[in-house]
């Protein structure tokens, strides 16, 4: 029997239905409670893991210690880094030739409002990292551009002072999430909302989207490019250019994609698992 | 797993069957609550203190 580690700190319904999927194919179920628990960071069991911490630093911390021990962890810390970083995200995926909104990146708050008209107006600033559209801010004009970045800059953490200045893009009042295993394309669903931020935990409410070939082709490579294993990919669609993808999440919710497709995601990620703990 | 009580206002918490260390719970009172399991077991509750930095959906 395949004995599969569920790494979490709040279990939420996605951790619950993972484990009663797991329980469902035959596997055994490790539970891994970070704030219970301490890994020594030496060669050990190894297995396969799979990650869902809510926290960013405390995902990122117990799966470099997992790996230290020989744990294959869905998703890596490569990818839990990288994805948990919205710069190091939009790198890999220009470097990988995925289509995403221009970006720049600025050092100072002087430098960042004399550069920032090269995008136009409005523009969106973001911090590094941080999820859910949180400090997400549209600038319409310089002003309010200057007046956002010097409140970031007063912020405490680690990146307040690194400027993330980004096209906005006029999406058509919806964005997409792309779930991917491996690297491939298994759900997708509209994320609807009359604001411009999407996300579901800020009122975007969840349709089901088609993965048509563009998407699937789109959605696979920015998957390679972030290390594979279970994302969670944001898309916009540009009016001329088509899909771009602006974000991606390693340790993805995805409640109300189950609701609203009736997809059995967390099914299919028990068998990612096992196949992977059989290989 | 059955009950505990409210760290805040002292009432009694109904728990679901399936409930796991670290779950979060909402009480009536307005409380966002964390569940801790003891080293027997036992379950008890404290206040949520928040998540510093997270994903979603």
């Amino acid at each position: 029997m395949p004995s599969i580690t569920i790494v979490y700190d709040h279990p939420r319904w996605e951790e619950k239905a993972i484990i009663s999927a797991l329980d469902a194919v035959g596997a055994q179920v490790r539970l891994l409670h970070l704030h219970s628990s301490t890994i020594e960071v030496a060669p050990g069991e190894g297995g396969v893991a799979i990650q869902r911490s809510v926290s960013f630093s405390d995902a990122l911390a117990s799966t470099i210690a997992l790996e230290a021990r020989g744990y294959l962890v869905v998703n890596s810390s490569d990818s839990i880094a990288v994805c948990g970083n919205k710069l190091w995200t939009l790198s890999r995926l220009v470097a990988a030739g995925v289509p995403a909104p221009r970006t720049l990146v600025s050092f100072s708050l002087a430098q960042a409002l004399r550069d920032a008209h090269e995008l136009g107006w409005p523009l969106v600033t973001k911090p590094l990292l941080g999820s859910w559209g949180r400090l997400v801010a549209r600038a319409s004009d310089p002003d309010a551009l200057r007046s956002i970045l010097e409140h970031r800059e007063q912020m405490p953490g680690l990146f307040s002072k690194v400027h993330l200045i980004q096209e906005y893009v006029d999406k058509p009042g919806r964005d997409i999430r792309v779930f991917t295993l491996g690297e491939e394309p298994v759900v997708a669903i509209y994320r609807v909302s009359s604001h411009w931020i999407t996300n579901t935990s800020r009122g975007g409410r969840a349709e089901p989207a088609p993965i048509d070939p563009e998407l699937e082709d789109l959605a696979s490579r920015a998957a390679k490019a972030l290390g594979g294993g279970f994302l969670g990919l944001d898309v916009f669609e540009d009016p001329e250019r088509g899909y771009l993808v602006n974000e991606a999440n390693a340790v993805p919710e995805f409640r109300n994609t189950v609701c609203v497709t009736g997809y059995p995601l967390h099914l299919r990620v028990a068998e990612y698992l096992v196949a992977l703990a059989k290989r | 797993m059955g009950r505990a009580v409210c760290p805040v206002c002292g009432e009694p918490v109904e728990l679901p069957e399936d409930v796991l260390a670290g779950e979060i719970v909402e009480h009536d009172c307005g409380a966002t609550l964390e569940v801790v399991l003891g080293p027997e077991g036992q379950v008890s509750l404290r206040v949520f203190e928040g998540v510093e930095e997270d994903w979603g959906e």
